[in-house]
């Protein structure tokens, strides 16, 4: 780029202020406050504007401000330039009330500022564009001041200086450089610190999370122990509510059988006591037949016994003899005694006799049976008549029948035969009579024996039947004493096992007791008021205490668990602020890594940019540098090297051919260093290649004499690759170019000192 | 013939981690929750309701707190003799080890406790149909096969996605579509679990979703509900009575044009209000000279709102664009930057993004603050 001309209506201290610029080397030659300082300021201006943001920045409007026009005038103004591509163009630009640019192709006259889009602020970035920079690297490369060249060079080494060019190298600006760019981000990144450091942000940080970490995570465990617990416990609840259910069931079912046993022994205590009253009370009736002599009564049945059989017999017998008695009739007694005095002497071989005798008959046949029959009965009458007689029979007598005749013999036959039918009727009565006198002996004397036995004072006027009726009486009331009396102690003795060593009151008491417990179960579980059961009260007993002692147990294993769990949850930080510390810390660690990440790459981009910049810069500035090196100082260094590493600069002594590593030179020569370093700069930071206008503000103010026309010679030479504004008050410069600048490509330009004049507001 | 106040999704304990609230401000948050479920008991006890519903998410079993649990038994019982019935959901589902489960409920509690519904008489002519989720993550629909008795009056209580009302990715629990209330004879349904409050059909409400009693998170800023039946001879009435008062509330703040830290400083200030949980954005292009710190502004102004949250959302201060157009170190490191960016996404590429900003905060001079 070259510009042609510049136009100020009113710009700071510059009024209705043009100058047209050659574009070779132009030479502004002006006393201090002339105005050289606000041309370049208006350069900028009218290229970039004054505004590079959305809103304007503090600086930017001080120097916006600072330049309204002092005397008067439109703060606007116009540049013309000309590409290397030969395109010419002119910015307008009404400063004063910032309209939109205007960006004339001077070839064709149209407005072409639409064709670069607008940036922020309304500005028209074609200078960005013609350039290839924007207005930092612009002015921090095409711009060279008296002030910063002093600055950088004063008391400087050129490595110092190199760090400088570097610097703007980097950044466009003086300041800031990659190297020192990396450095910061080295901090930061030591302040965020590596894995294994253990006292900065990021170690922290993940120590801080793995704690919180394990925290949750060992709240979860407990969780979820509790939760399992919580769940064996509902188990264990289950259970409990199951033997609770169990238990009041048995409960229940012992309740009634007890309550029935207490309730039926308590019956049996009340039968008992009154069986024992009663009794005790029968026996107290019967008291007097306390000494009955009992153990008669075995003997006294004996004889009853005997007496009544015997007097049955007596009784039969009388009967017997009465009826023999009957059936003998004194008649027939006499008949007897007498036939038995006679008759009855008869043997029987004289009633064979006599039977003979009287039944000498001719016949034979029936008649003989008859005699032979009768002969028979006579010898049965005369036995029966001597045992009448009790007299043994006698010869005599035997002979005496014998001479019977046989009617007499017949007779006596009949005599006899009559004697032989009562005898034994009358031999049975008199039998009976004996038998019946001994027996009535027997009887009376065992009736004696009765009364003995069953004597009483009131017996003996009885009858023996009542005697022994009334024995009997009173015996059976000895029985009934004694059996009242055993009754009695019988009673006594199911009383004392009822009451089983308790008073009948107590088992009142208990009873009561067992009916409110039976009451109060049932009214807390009355599906059980229709419960049965078929086991005995013991063995429900010990199914109940079994049972309570399973459901103690499990209510000792319930309070237990119970307790666990709580304690498991309530030594617990509360979830949720674990869960916002575990976000906050993970937050923090993700914060610190992605920053250490970014941080990291920008360091090795940075990096790598040095290295693409330094290493496209060095050898451009090389050449650059070495030329004017030589020029500037008549060959006292002959070649200039620009470390591609850090763009430090080395310099050759032709007389050793050694080269010197931040070589002492004078400050002059560093002044010229740097200057040739900042020209190769801007020639290198355009992206696009284009040439860019070197403005040189009084940079050789400090260079002596000798060095200065060489300088102004190099800058000369430059001119012809780019073009050069130098700003100066120097009158020698102003010669030296009158002198040594001749033709229209170089230029001369003075200003006036009416712009002196300067208002102070 | 009774009145029922319902409300659902209270979430008590739930954390605050997504919300990036510190400890102590969410433990502040969970005590407003509290704050609002003792408001719906004393409510309850100002209209003298006929019982007091609950449609799930009352707390979040995995959080909950003993203390939390002896809490809601306490506010319960503040009812006395007025019923309190409880549908478990999703996120406090009746399990083992749950609160519903471990802790003795006062006599006017009923926790529900299975999926299938049962009945509790509220008051003659008038039953409240119960079910409860017994998982984290019920999928099927509690309805199917529900026919209720066709005399009286059947009102539904469940936690359940309306499926016209899923929002997408998101899972249904316990789904169901709004013609299923009908059809299984209920007069209403009291649900839980979006907590946006509605009355659905607009025109003639079928069941509602009074929504989260006070908001949750930003996502839920505007007024919260709890929800008064009436049911009458004529039916069942419904509405939303408005509940909440802690106040969400998200604004952005332009930073573009301010030249200091102090006044966006100013700018957010101008919003403070103690009883505001604010999210405040900052948006537009900062001022590369103001040196923006969301810590040190936080700092500055947190003790001016109940809560406040500090999202950047500025453009960076650098003319990326113009930087990347110079021949620089600088320039060079932006344009490796941004070729880096174009090509990333997610993770990596908000890495190189930071990285940019590191490094131009290098060149820039500045102390480098990590983001």
């Amino acid at each position: 780029m070259k510009i042609t001309r510049i136009d100020l209506p009113g710009f700071g201290c510059l009024k209705d202020f043009a100058v047209e610029l050659s574009p070779g080397l132009n030479v502004i030659c002006g006393e201090n406050e002339a105005g050289k300082s606000t041309l370049q300021a208006a350069t900028a201006a009218l290229l970039y504007g004054f505004f590079d943001n959305e809103r304007a920045l503090k600086h930017e409007t001080e120097r916006y401000e600072r330049f309204r026009p002092w005397f008067g005038g439109t703060y606007r103004g116009s540049l013309e330039y000309e590409l290397a591509s030969g395109d010419r163009y002119e910015v307008r630009r009404d400063f004063a009330n910032d309209v939109d640019t205007q960006l004339i192709d001077v070839t064709t006259g149209l407005d072409v500022a639409r064709q670069f889009g607008r940036g922020r602020h309304g500005n028209v970035p074609f200078a960005r564009r013609h350039l290839g920079m924007p207005r930092a690297v612009f002015q921090s490369c095409a711009f060279i001041s008296q002030g910063e060249i002093f600055e950088v060079t004063h008391g400087a080494s050129p490595n110092q200086i190199g760090d400088a060019v570097a610097a703007l190298a980097d950044s466009a600006r003086r300041d800031v450089s990659a190297a020192r760019a990396v450095e910061r981000l080295d901090t930061a990144l030591a302040r965020i610190g590596s894995d294994r450091a253990r006292t900065v942000e990021l170690p922290k940080a993940r120590a801080r999370l793995a704690r919180i970490r394990e925290e949750i995570s060992f709240a979860e465990a407990a969780r979820d122990r509790a939760s399992e617990n919580a769940r064996r416990l509902q188990e264990l609840r289950d259970d409990i509510a199951r033997l609770r259910s169990r238990f009041a069931e048995t409960q229940a079912k012992a309740l009634k059988v007890q309550t029935a046993a207490v309730r039926e022994r308590l019956a049996a205590v009340l039968a008992a006591e009154r069986e024992a009253a009663e009794a005790s009370s029968k026996a107290e009736r019967l008291v007097e037949y306390t000494s009955f002599p009992a153990s008669l009564r075995d003997e006294v049945l004996a004889l009853r016994g005997r007496f009544a059989e015997l007097r049955a017999s007596v009784q039969q017998m009388r009967d017997e003899q009465s009826d023999a008695t009957d059936a003998v009739s004194s008649e027939d007694r006499l008949e007897y005694e007498t036939a038995r005095s006679g008759v009855g002497a008869l043997t029987e071989e004289q009633v064979r006799t006599i039977q003979t005798a009287a039944f000498e008959m001719p016949r034979r046949g029936p008649a003989a049976l008859i005699a032979a029959a009768l002969r028979a009965v006579a010898r049965a009458l005369s036995r029966m008549a001597r045992r009448l007689l009790r007299c043994p029979p006698s010869e005599k007598q035997e002979t005496a029948v014998i001479s019977l005749s046989t009617e007499e013999a017949q007779a006596l036959l009949e005599r006899h035969r009559r004697y032989l039918t009562l005898k034994p009727r009358v031999e049975a009565a008199d039998r009976l009579a004996t038998e019946l006198s001994g027996k009535e002996a027997a009887l009376e004397s065992i009736e004696r024996q009765l009364r003995s036995l069953v004597a009483s004072p009131e017996a003996d006027a009885m009858s023996i039947e009542a005697g022994l009726s009334q024995f009997e009486d009173r015996w059976r009331k000895h029985l009934a004493y004694r059996e009242a009396t055993v009754a009695a102690e019988e009673a006594r003795r199911r009383l004392e096992a009822a009451l089983a060593g308790r008073t009948r009151e107590e088992m009142e008491e208990r009873l009561v007791g067992c009916e409110r417990m039976l009451t109060d179960t049932l009214a807390k579980h009355p599906e059980l008021a229709d419960l049965q059961s078929n086991l005995q009260f013991d063995q429900l007993v010990q199914q109940r205490d079994a049972l309570r002692d399973e459901l103690e147990q499990a209510q000792i294993q319930e309070s237990a668990l119970d307790q666990e769990v709580r304690s498991m949850l309530e030594g617990q930080r509360p979830t949720a602020e674990l869960e916002e510390e575990l976000a906050r810390w993970k937050r923090e660690v993700d914060r610190l890594e992605t920053a250490r990440s970014a941080l990291t790459l920008a360091r090795e981009q940075i990096a790598e940019a040095m290295v693409r910049v330094y290493r496209d810069f060095a050898p451009a500035v090389n050449t650059f540098l070495s030329e004017g090196v030589e020029q500037v100082t008549g060959g006292r260094y002959t070649r200039a090297h620009v470390d591609p590493a850090s763009l430090r600069v080395s310099l050759l002594l032709p007389e050793t051919g050694q080269v010197i590593t931040d070589p002492p030179v004078s400050h002059g020569t560093r002044a010229m260093v740097y200057v040739l370093m900042r020209v190769g700069l801007a020639q290198h930071m355009s992206a696009i290649g284009e040439p860019v206008p070197l403005i040189l503000d009084d940079p050789f103010v400090d260079v002596d004499a000798t060095r200065l026309p060489r300088m102004l010679d190099f800058l000369l030479t430059l001119s012809d690759r780019m073009q050069v504004l130098l700003f100066t008050k120097e009158e020698a410069i102003a010669r030296w170019f009158e002198q040594n600048a001749p033709g229209t490509h170089h230029r001369l330009h003075r200003l006036t000192e009416t712009k002196l004049i300067r208002v102070i507001l | 013939m009774a009145t029922i106040l319902h409300t659902a999704d209270v979430h008590l304990d739930r954390a605050y981690a997504g919300a990036g609230m510190g400890t102590a401000i969410a433990a502040a948050r969970r005590e407003e929750l509290r704050a609002a479920f003792r408001r719906l008991i004393d409510l309850a006890l100002e209209l003298r309701v006929d019982a007091v519903t609950i449609g799930g998410d009352l707390y979040e079993h995995e959080r909950v707190t003993p203390d939390t649990a002896n809490f809601i038994r306490a506010q319960l019982e503040r009812l006395v003799d007025i019923p309190a019935l409880v549908a478990p959901g999703n996120h406090d589902p009746f399990v083992p080890g749950s609160v519903y489960q471990r802790i003795t409920w006062p006599p006017n509690v009923t926790i529900f406790k299975g999926p299938a519904f049962l009945p509790f008489e509220l008051a003659a002519g008038v039953t409240v149909w119960g079910a409860a989720h017994t998982t984290p993550d019920m999928r099927q629909n509690l309805l199917t096969g529900l026919r209720l008795p066709e005399s009286g009056c059947h009102i539904l209580l469940f936690h359940g996605s309306d499926m016209h009302s899923v929002p997408e990715g998101k899972p249904a629990h316990a789904p169901f579509m709004p013609d299923d209330v009908g059809a299984t004879g209920a007069d209403f349904a009291l649900l839980g679990h979006y907590h946006a409050s509605r009355l659905f059909p607009p025109d003639r409400p079928a069941f509602v979703y009074p929504g989260t009693p006070e908001p949750l998170d930003f996502a839920e800023e505007g007024e919260h509900f709890v929800a008064r039946l009436d049911i009458d001879e004529s039916g069942a009435h419904c509405r939303l009575l408005p509940f909440g008062v802690v106040r969400y509330q998200t604004h952005s703040i332009d930073v573009t044009g301010l030249d200091s830290s102090d006044e966006i400083r100013a700018a957010i200030s101008a919003r403070a209000d103690s009883s505001l949980i604010a999210r405040t954005i900052l948006v537009g292009h900062l001022h590369p000279e103001v040196d923006f710190s969301l810590e040190t502004l936080y700092n500055a102004c947190a003790e001016s709102f109940a809560y406040l949250d500090l999202v950047d959302q500025t453009q960076p201060a650098y003319l990326i664009d113009e930087l990347a157009e110079e021949s620089t170190t600088k320039g060079v490191f932006v344009r490796l930057m941004r070729d880096r960016i174009h090509v990333l996404e997610g993770a990596e590429r908000e890495i190189v993004e930071q990285a940019l900003l590191y490094g131009l905060e290098a060149f820039d001079r500045r102390e480098i603050r990590v983001r």
